[in-house]
């Protein structure tokens, strides 16, 4: 399709449920592209710091089938990243490898190769540095506008310190790190362009279709276009697909060309220009009274932010602060700095900061409890929070099952250690750990303007009933649960509702979905819009001259006959009205209810390898009431199969001169079918009244847990703390060596 | 033939490629003497080609019939150049023949990459790593080669292989397939290596162990030992194997040839491992290995003997 | 060079220019049958997997012009009747999130099912080692899987 063809909107995809996913019918954006389209690819630094000196395009020109090319100077005046806009489309400064230099535009994938290969780029080498520790030592600011290279500063202090340190007797205390590890998801970045006369559509997996409507609207409209985003299925993103400048690309090239674009990454590509989770380092102490009160915490965060700014600061202050929430502490003390690097971007990733703070805190909380002689378990519960309390970060906790999850864990760990003796030897050694986590359903501080939720009902002419929500599918069930919902209360039949999703042309503005917000806003607008559209169509059916309790279904059909149903239309909302947007230092009740988990696993380790085998896991949670039990156990098991990645394989690994050595799923080490452990997930149902039907959410608290959780059953088996994330086989092994628990034939040479 | 330049840069896709499907051994010469690369399942060659654009010019060798055979005999096996590792896997015979290249073969990749995926691929290749090298090394393996003029020889998989994606192989040779030693009476092989997940995963250490008993069922009468992925190329430990030979198969003299192994690797440290962790895990699966090839030697047999 | 091959049952004649590409774009692009994914291009995710005579490969490391006579099947292909089945365990037992690797994995279970001395010697979580699934843990998968058979 191009500008010539008549300007009508192509009807928005309505996103796949289960049924069409699994006979292959989902179309995402790639399978969207007709023969014919534009394609787009970049010439990428390969230098981790340096100033492009010249650019020379002509060559790349003249090859036949290579239609354009964009730089830097196209896109000077726009930054990306709406925490911190630092991103360029294309930079004149590169800041990591595969940074974007210069885009080429082709009619075939041969053309627009030989095109990169033929640009010609000329770069003055910049000292690098690759880890936060080079970044704040380098004497050259990696952005102009921060000297030390520290993009954004956090600092909480809460209660009475002086006081709070006075009554502790015992204090541990840790530096830990986790790594940056890519999301991974199946489905590598694509975008496509649509082009409508002065409309421009973009085509892409992302989980907040209205913000890039806003954001990249502005600019087009700077180019005197209008824009419109269309979300189709997304083969997975867990925090990966927001802005990204691979859209801005596209969408110059197709306002330029007046043709359609598209662009999909390679995989390579996609992991050497995605995003990772924010890497840590985490100094922690705790203290407690001799009779297991847990007093103080202190927290000192660097993390690396990598080139440029994602939601690396929303993640950071996550990581300082929200994990403190778990506890009844009497003062905290939380600094943290993230800090660029020559690495690239970070981003969230499920679980924000949490499951980075969890590694940390979980393992002292079991260290404290070893030197206090008491129960791991009884001492997080003689601590936890409790339903009514507001915490010393603001947080007015609701429902709260924490005392449920722990009782169950400890049932299992009890249980399992009875029914299967473990044959401990010289060479296997087997423990359990638990830890626990906490979670916010949403984040008030996200966008200080609203953080609300709309959805629309209406009957189309053939008496479907047509859901348009702003919220996305990224693979958690949303359409299932929106449609459930209001089949339920309608009391219609799922077959005759249709769902319209992430379509900004056609759909109420909604957020989009992150911090595991979507079923609990969506639902609850969900459940706002059913009741009013019972109202609505009460009155239609006393206007037809039907009683006002005909069943809902027989109104609709009514409504075709009398061919009324353009009447039947109503928008719902959500906006809890008891949140508050934090301050600076992360404080207020930032969302309308929280989550709880407690997870616990059975770990072998094999002294001569150092491998983990994880043996048995079980994870159990307070998410309210369950609305999809099916559902939410794959969201606890895929979560803590992601976790279990994090916990012990994945991470990004850069050579010294900031290459990235393991761009692929080989080496990445993502779990496959055989690395599949055995979970069992256990709800420990609450009644959240905010919440839809009692209802929180499970998207991202299963992965919190789960690094801690393994490492203190590592710990249970061999004596040797995890300070360190992945741990692989050999960083586990090192750190038998260096406790000398290996048998003495088997230590390091 | 691994990637000369770091391909992170240009964007991975694979260039369209000259094909060429030569009916015979005679046409697939005059395709190599004229600097066309081989294809055989292309589970390597069409990553590589993909991440750095070339080869462009490849001849398959799969539609040639005599490259297809799979001759297995009471005492030695012949796998053409175009057999696959499903193929290898699924036959009873050739994993009673020599069940330690079984162990290397069904281990590579996935059911997908194993039905397309040859074994002279896996040996051309020649990665420190490959999975069925130290078993073949074992097995005593020759390579058969033919050359453009039509030369034939066998080199012996040891002097085959000569570094990280080098081999013998001269411009225009190529070859037809590998012919190894099965194993004769009271003798067992075995293969393992180490990796981090369960599947689809590297070596970062492995070893290939094949043994044979003296008559009296206890005395070790012949061993070979070789490793991969802990040098430049897989390597025997000839001085570890003959410590085991003329000796019943004792803890401690296991043990000691672990050692002896781990001392004679020349592993590396890269982003997969140290070097000092290859050589432990070269130290394990030696005995592990050991275990399995004297398991299938004389079934029932226990490394370790009550004291 | 001419190459024809039989794509889910109908016969289709190669255009030159696809000759010497991958099968997986021949699939896509040519002839539109997008329920085969890529993921990765390299051989390690398994969501290009079509069935060549009834063995899975990875379509992203297959020449077309290397098929020729051969018989290929892609998720489209697969009799009804199994799609039904399929689909009804996915649902029953919660085996798809995002979906983008349910193809790949849909062939494979077809391949299982159809059975072979592989498939009855191993656990199916050594006969999909090829698969990845970033989502859903597989747990579900497996069950799902394992009610099929
Ligand atoms: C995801 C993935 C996982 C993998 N996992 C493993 C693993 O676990 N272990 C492992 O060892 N390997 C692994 N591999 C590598 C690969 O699958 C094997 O090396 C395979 O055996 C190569 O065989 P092929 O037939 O595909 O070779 P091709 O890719 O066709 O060829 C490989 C090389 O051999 C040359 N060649 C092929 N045939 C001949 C001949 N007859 N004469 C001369 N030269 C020839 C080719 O020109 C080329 O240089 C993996 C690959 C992938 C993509
Ligand atoms: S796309 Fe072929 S295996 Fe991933
Ligand atoms: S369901 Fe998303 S990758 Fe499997």
């Amino acid at each position: 399709m191009t500008g010539e063809q008549p300007a009508t909107s192509s009807p928005a995809p309505a996103a796949a449920g289960v049924p069409d996913r699994a006979r292959g019918l989902a179309r995402y954006t790639a399978d969207l592209i007709p023969p014919g389209t534009v394609l787009v690819g970049l010439a990428r630094s390969p230098y981790a710091h340096a100033r492009v000196s010249s650019i020379d395009i002509q060559a790349a020109l003249k090859i036949p089938g290579v239609l354009a090319a964009l730089t830097p100077a196209d896109f000077d005046d726009i930054a990306l990243g709406h925490q911190g806009a630092d991103e360029p489309v294309l930079t004149r400064v590169a800041r990591y490898v595969g940074d974007g230099i210069v885009a080429v535009a082709a009619s075939d994938q041969d053309a627009l190769l030989r095109g990169i290969e033929a640009l010609h780029i000329d770069y003055e080498i910049l000292p690098h540095a690759c880890s936060v520790d080079d970044a704040l030592a380098l004497d050259q600011p990696l952005h102009p506008a921060f000297l030390d290279n520290v993009a954004r500063r956090f600092s909480a202090e809460r209660g009475d310190w002086e006081a709070a340190q006075k009554r502790v007797s015992t204090w541990v205390e840790g530096t830990f790190q986790t790594q940056a590890v890519p999301h991974a998801y199946l489905e590598p970045r694509a975008t496509l362009v649509r082009v409508y006369d002065d409309r421009l559509e973009l085509v892409t997996g992302t989980h907040f279709p209205s913000v890039l409507a806003e954001t990249y609207g502005e600019i087009v409209a700077g180019w005197g276009a209008r824009l419109e985003v269309v979300t189709p299925d997304i083969g997975g993103s867990f925090g990966a697909k927001w802005e990204h400048p691979t859209h801005l690309v596209c969408l110059a090239f197709a306002h330029r060309l007046r043709r359609d674009v598209a662009m999909v990454l390679p995989r390579r590509d996609d992991m050497i220009s995605g995003r990772t989770r924010v890497a840590m380092r985490i100094q922690m102490r705790i203290g407690a009274t001799d009779d297991g009160e847990l007093i103080a915490k202190e927290t000192m965060i660097w993390a690396d932010n990598g080139a440029y700014t994602g939601h690396g600061p929303s993640v950071t202050l996550a990581a300082a602060i929200r994990m403190d929430n778990l506890y009844r502490f009497s003062a905290l003390n939380a600094q943290a700095q993230l800090i660029y690097t020559n690495n690239v971007p970070s981003e969230c990733f499920r679980g924000f900061g949490s499951p980075q703070s969890a590694f940390a805190q979980e393992q002292l909380i079991d260290e404290l409890a070893e030197q206090l002689r008491i129960d791991p378990i009884e001492l997080r519960r003689r601590n936890a929070v409790q339903p009514g309390d507001t915490t010393l970060h603001g947080w007015q906790v609701g429902s709260c099952g924490f005392n449920d999850c722990l009782d169950a864990i400890k049932d299992r760990i009890q249980t399992h250690r009875r029914e299967n003796p473990m044959a401990t030897s010289d060479r296997y050694r087997f423990g359990y750990g638990i830890a626990g986590a906490t979670h916010a359903i949403s984040n008030r501080g996200y966008d200080h303007r609203f953080d609300r939720d709309m959805m629309s009902l209406a009957v189309e002419p053939n008496g479907v009933l047509r859901i348009e929500s702003g919220e996305v599918e990224i693979g958690c069930g949303t359409v299932d649960l929106f449609a459930g919902i209001v089949a339920d209360h309608l009391e219609l039949d799922r077959e005759r509702i249709r769902l319209v999703l992430g379509d900004t042309a056609t759909v109420p503005h909604g957020l989009g979905c992150f911090a595991s917000r979507t079923a609990f806003f969506g639902g609850r607008a969900a459940l706002d819009a059913s009741r009013r559209f019972a109202q609505l169509c009460g009155r239609l059916a006393i206007d037809i001259g039907l009683p006002a309790d005909t069943a809902i279904a027989s109104v609709i059909e009514a409504a075709v006959t009398a061919n009324r149903t353009m009447e039947l239309r109503v928008t719902g909302s959500y906006e809890p009205d008891h949140v508050t947007v934090p301050d600076e230092s992360g404080y207020g009740n930032i969302s309308p209810a929280y989550t709880y988990a407690t997870h616990g696993c059975c770990v072998r380790v094999d002294t001569a390898t150092g491998l983990t085998t994880v043996v048995c896991y079980w994870a159990a949670h307070d998410t309210g009431q369950v609305l999809n039990p099916q559902r939410a156990r794959g969201q606890v098991v895929g979560g803590v199969v992601q976790g279990l990645g994090f916990a012990l394989a994945e991470t990004t690994l850069v050579d010294d001169r900031g290459h990235m050595q393991n761009p692929g799923y080989l080496d990445d080490r993502v779990a496959t079918f055989a690395d599949a452990v055995p979970i069992e997930c256990i709800f420990t149902p609450t009644f959240e009244k905010e919440g839809p039907r009692g209802a929180k959410t499970i998207a991202e608290p299963p992965i919190i847990p789960v690094a801690a959780c393994v490492a203190n059953a590592i710990y249970d088996a061999t004596g040797a703390r995890q300070w360190r994330l992945p741990m692989t086989p050999e960083w586990v092994w090192r750190s038998l060596c260096a406790k000398g628990v290996l048998a003495p034939d088997r230590t390091a040479d | 033939m691994p990637p000369a330049k770091s391909p992170a840069l240009r964007p991975s896709h694979l260039p369209p490629v000259e094909l060429y499907r030569p009916a015979d051994l005679g046409e697939l010469l005059a395709h190599a003497a004229d600097g066309v690369h081989l294809l055989a399942g292309g589970t390597d060659l069409v990553v590589w080609a993909s991440q750095c654009g070339e080869p462009r010019r490849l001849a398959w060798i799969g539609s040639i019939d005599q490259l297809q055979t799979l001759d297995i005999t009471s005492d030695r096996a012949h796998i053409g150049a175009a057999v696959t590792l499903s193929r290898i896997v699924r036959s009873g015979q050739f994993r009673s023949l020599a069940p330690a290249v079984v162990d290397g073969a069904a281990v590579v990749g996935s059911v997908q990459l194993r039905n397309q995926a040859t074994l002279v691929g896996n040996v051309c290749t020649a990665s420190p790593g490959g999975d069925t090298i130290p078993a073949l090394h074992v097995h005593d393996a020759a390579l058969d080669i033919v050359s453009a003029a039509g030369d034939r020889r066998s080199v012996k998989i040891s002097d085959f292989v000569h570094g990280p994606g080098q081999t013998g192989l001269n411009t225009g040779e190529v070859v037809t397939g590998v012919t190894l030693r099965g194993l004769g009476q009271r003798e067992g092989s075995a293969f393992s290596r180490f990796t981090q997940r369960n599947a689809l995963d590297l070596a970062i250490a492995s070893v290939a162990a094949c043994l044979s008993f003296e008559s009296d069922g206890r005395t070790v009468a012949r061993a070979h030992l070789s490793m991969g992925a802990v040098g430049p190329t897989v390597l025997d430990a000839d001085e570890a194997a003959r410590s085991l030979v003329g000796h019943p198969l004792e803890p401690a003299r296991l043990r000691n040839c672990a050692d002896l192994t781990a001392e004679c690797c020349r592993p590396i440290t890269d982003h997969r491992a140290s070097a000092d962790y290859r050589r432990q895990l070269v130290r394990t699966l030696t005995m592990d290995v050991v275990d399995a090839a004297a398991e299938r030697a004389i079934p029932g047999w226990l490394a370790v003997e009550a004291p | 060079m001419q190459v024809t091959l039989r794509v889910n049952g109908k016969l289709s004649e190669v255009p030159p220019s696809f000759i010497g590409r991958r099968l997986l774009d021949y699939l896509r692009a040519e002839l539109g049958l997008t329920g085969v994914k890529e993921g990765c291009g390299e051989g390690d995710c398994g969501a290009c997997t079509v069935l060549v005579e009834g063995q899975p490969m990875c379509s992203c490391l297959l020449l077309t012009g290397v098929l020729d006579g051969r018989e290929i099947t892609t998720i489209e292909g697969l009799p009804e009747t199994f799609l039904a089945q399929f689909s009804a365990a996915c649902a029953e037992y919660g085996a798809v999130q995002c979906g983008y690797c349910t193809p790949g994995i849909a062939v494979m279970a077809a391949w299982l099912q159809a059975g072979g001395s592989e498939v009855s010697a191993q656990p199916i979580t050594k006969l999909l080692e090829g698969n990845l699934c970033r989502c859903t843990g597989y747990q579900q998968i497996i069950e799902a899987l394992s009610a099929l058979q």
